[in-house]
Parts: structure tokens; sequence; C-alpha cells
């Protein structure tokens, strides 16, 4: 059997696949909030519990509806989009012109709310959805087991990282994002309809956390904690990628999932934590990130 | 129909709790061309921004083409045909010549006033060469020029201009002064910020001074060479 460093070639893949499919999520999730925070200057504490909203529509789709997996990918991100824009319109617009700290305390109270609401009505134990068929099994590799599911995970998320960032950097409404990132009342100035800009993107920002949350479904317990267990790593990539950057977001959420697979791999005991060891020199080295423009 | 395009009476604005417009009153005829003179902080540039709602609060009465506006957003006020070239340029970073250029919306149905890109390039012939170039890379005068072909192209045909020869040389200021004519041929109308007096003197159809959020003087271009030296004391010049 091939060893690497004194780990079995199949170990060591195994844990890099498991760290790609957890980059998968935290390139999404810290995608969302990266641009959440570049459009509206808000750090959304909310953005777990919107992950976790997502998995479960898609656990109450399934068990009360018996809508598929599929469906619920596009109709999950579409509802809880949807209670965010309401949110937004509602509450967080009030909060612009004020300090970050302010957003941070009504989206982390929301985050009680959410959890809290979840918790009373499903326990915290967790609930399991079913691989669909479609992605069911594995392929038998002869250095390794390729869960199918796993490879979805990293195919799907990838294309839709990609796929805003190429929306971001490269289209005419990427161009205006960007340009509203910078001065919103200037653009405002040129006849674009920022306020409904920055609705829109709060929506879409939310609505990738809910698409991730229908993919962890599958593969992780669906309960109210596990928004709130991801995202304070999550919190970290942006850090460490850079606030508000959009490829920051996705080579450093996949980097990590990477590194915490294989310090698994090399150093159980310090898996939890690397990521956090790693933003701490970041944050010494590069305060603004790795991606992030230094003022 | 009135040929008044910009009616503004009793403006009031604030920044937070500072009040900053203490009612201005005054009127842009088509195709005219006026300037706010004044010293710094007089609330010149705060009327432009109060025209498009871009101040935090504001009361009193603008009327664009008779249309009453003060109630209405930003963005509303601006396809109304109101183009503003802010004092900064505004040319935003990360976005080429061209990407600023083309990024402001088109007013609605397109109008008469809507210049071509082609056209543009043509009356700017180096943001055609440097199109594709970082918009923050051009050089003082081509970023100002960016900024008013920017709304140029859009089919305004009200400009809000602030300070458009602020830190440029010579040369480029006599190359505005040349632009601005060309637009006033063509008959745009014009309220210009200006601390150049010289700039502006040489362009402009009327000529208001600001002092404390008000209109304190009015003085046409006709007049302007009798009461030069009393506008010369009321700016400090």
């Amino acid at each position: 059997m091939l060893l690497i460093f004194g780990v079995p070639l199949q170990a060591l893949l195994g844990q890099v696949l498991i760290g790609l499919v957890n980059g998968s999520f935290y390139a999404v999730l810290s995608l969302g909030l990266a641009v959440i925070f570049g459009m509206l200057n808000v750090i959304n504490f909310a953005h777990g519990a919107f992950y976790m909203m997502g998995a479960f529509a898609a656990w109450m789709g399934l068990n009360y509806l018996g809508i598929s997996y599929w469906a619920m990918l596009v109709l999950s991100p579409l509802l809880v989009g949807l209670i965010a824009i309401v949110f937004e319109r509602l509450l967080l617009r009030h909060l612009y012109r004020l300090d970050h700290l302010y957003g941070l305390l009504l989206t982390f109270g929301s985050v009680l709310l959410i959890e809290g609401f979840f918790r009373g009505v499903y326990g915290v134990s967790g609930m399991s959805y079913p691989v669909p068929s479609m992605l069911s099994g594995g392929v038998d590799l002869p250095f390794m087991y390729l869960p199918i599911y796993r490879i979805w995970v990293i195919v799907a998320s990838l294309t839709l990282c990609f796929g805003v960032w190429f929306a971001v950097e490269k289209t005419k409404l990427g161009a205006l994002l960007r340009a509203a990132t910078f001065n919103s009342k200037l653009v405002e100035s040129f006849g674009i309809n920022v306020p409904l800009m920055i609705t829109l993107t709060f929506g879409f920002g939310v609505a990738m956390a809910a698409f991730a949350g229908v993919l962890a479904a599958p593969i992780m317990q669906v309960s109210p904690p596990m928004g709130g267990t991801i995202i304070i790593v999550v919190f970290a990539v942006v850090v460490i990628g850079g606030m508000g950057s959009i490829l920051g977001s996705i080579v450093t959420g996949l980097g990590l999932g990477v590194l915490e697979g294989l310090t698994k791999v090399y150093w159980p005991e310090a898996a939890n934590t690397v990521v956090f060891l790693v933003m701490l020199i970041v944050l010494i080295l590069r305060p603004a990130g790795l991606f992030g423009k230094q003022n | 129909m009135s040929d008044m395009v910009l009616d503004i009476e009793g403006l009031n604005a604030w920044y937070g709790e500072a009040h900053v417009l203490h009612g201005m009153n005054f009127q842009v005829k088509k195709g005219e061309m006026i300037t706010l003179l004044g010293r710094n902080g007089a609330g010149r540039t705060t009327t432009l921004r109060a025209i498009l709602g871009l101040t935090d609060r504001r009361t009193g009465s603008i009327k664009i083409n008779g249309r009453e506006v003060s109630d209405l957003p930003t963005y509303l006020i601006s396809r109304l045909g109101v183009g503003y070239c802010p004092e900064e340029r505004g040319i935003f970073p990360g976005l080429s010549c061209e990407e600023n250029l083309l990024l402001p919306r088109t007013i609605d149905g397109g109008n008469e006033w809507a210049m071509p890109v082609s056209e543009i390039y043509s009356l700017f012939p180096n943001l055609k060469e440097r199109r594709h170039s970082q918009g923050t890379r051009l050089s003082g005068g081509e970023q100002q020029m960016l900024a008013i072909a920017r709304i140029l192209r859009t089919g305004a045909n009200l400009l809000l201009l602030d300070e458009i020869s602020e830190g440029l040389a010579p040369i480029i200021v006599q190359a505005l002064v040349g632009l601005i004519e060309i637009l006033k041929i063509r008959g745009y109308t014009i309220v210009m910020v200006e601390q150049n007096f010289h700039f502006a003197a040489a362009i402009a159809d009327k000529f208001y001074v600001v002092e404390h959020g008000q209109i304190v003087e009015k003085v046409l271009r006709e007049e302007l060479e009798e009461r030069e030296s009393h506008l010369n004391s009321l700016l400090g010049v």
C-alpha cells in the first residue's frame, strides 16, 4: 500500500475529498457573505441560519409535500431568498447609515429567533435526508472509493461560485454592482435603482446560502444548530480571503477546506482549530486578507 | 410651455444635524448656463446634491421642466434628464474607461440628447485611445473628460457640473472651456459650481454668489466687467 508521509494514499485522498466538500460549502457561504457585505456593508450573522432554513425547506418539501430534491434545489433558494427580501425591506434597510455593529446585532438577534423557532418545533437531534437516487452510490477507483453525491456537491458549488464570479467581474450588471459597492449614491444619480439592487443582492446572497443548505441536507444531519456550527468557520474564511472579495471567498473556502481535511490526517487534534490559526497569521501579516485591498 | 428647466424655491438641506442650505431660490432657463460662485463651505456643492436628492434631508420646491421632484428618489430625478458630474469626478476603480462610460443608464426610450459612443469618441479622442485602460489610471484631465462624457451619453440635457476645472493644468482648462462652449451651442442647460472665477467668467450666462447657504448676489454676464471687483471682494479673490 502506498504511503504518503506515513499515511495510506486511500485515507489521504478520502480526507482531501471531504475537505473539498466542506470547502465547497465554505466557498458558497462565504461568497454569499462577500456579495452581501460588498453591496450592503452589513455583516450578515444570520447567514448560517438561512443555510439551515434552506436545508429544512428541502426536508419539509420532501416529508410534508413529497417535493423532490431536484425541485427543492430551485424552490428552497427562491423561498428563503424571498424571506430575506422581506427581512431586508422591513428591518435591515433602516440600518445602512449606522455603524456595522447595528447590522451585526440585528442579524445575530435574528439567528436566535430563527434557531429558537426550529429548536422548539424540531428539537436538536437532527433529521436525515436521503441522497437522491440518481446520485447515490459511488465509483470504485483503484486508489479510493468516490461517492457520487460528494462529487456532485463539489461540481455544483464550483459551478455556482464561478457563475457568480463571472457575473460580477465580466458583465454590465456586475460592473454596476462593483460601482455601487464603491459609491452607491453616485450610481443612483446615474438613474440606477440602487435600493432595488441592494434588496435583490441580499436576496441572492441568502438564496446562495439556502442552495448550500439543500446540497448539505443529504450528507449532514438537518438540524437547527447546523448553521451556527459552520458559520463561525465561514466568517474565518471571509476574514482570511478578504472582506468583500469574490475570488478570495472561492479560493480561500476551497483551500481551507482541503487544509482542514489534511490536518485531520496528520494532526487530528488541530483539525478544528487550523482555520483559526491561519486566520491569526493572516491578520498579523495581512490584515485586509489574502485577496482584500489594503487601505 | 414654460422654458424654465430648473426652478428652485426655498430649498433647505441638511447633512445629519448640519443645516447647510437656508432657503435657496434660483431659476435656470432652457439652454442657459449659470455658475454658482462662493467660498468653500458656502453650500454650492450641496445645492447640486440637493437637486438630485443626495443630501440627508431637504425641504422646499425643486421643479425640473415644471415637475416637482423634491419627493422623488435620486434615480427617478436622474431619469428626468439630469446628469451629474461630481467634484471628485467619481471614476470607479476596477472598471475600464469604457465600462465607466457605459455604466449610467440612458434616459428611457432614448432622446435627441443622447450622444452615441462614436460621437463621444470623436469629441474626446483620448478616451477612445485609452478605452481599455483602468478609469482611475487616466490623467486628471482625461478623468474629467470621462466624467462629462459619461453623462452626455445618457441623454441628460440638464447638466450639473461640480468644480470641473479643479486641479487641472491650464491647457486642459482651456480645452474644457471649448467643450462647454460646444455644449452651450447644442442647447444643453448647465448649472456649474466653480471656484475658478476666470474659467467661469469665460463661459457662463449668469453668476450667483452663494454665502451661508443662500444666494446673496446675482450678476449677469453683461454686468460682469463693471461688477468684477465687487464680485472679487465677495469671493475673496
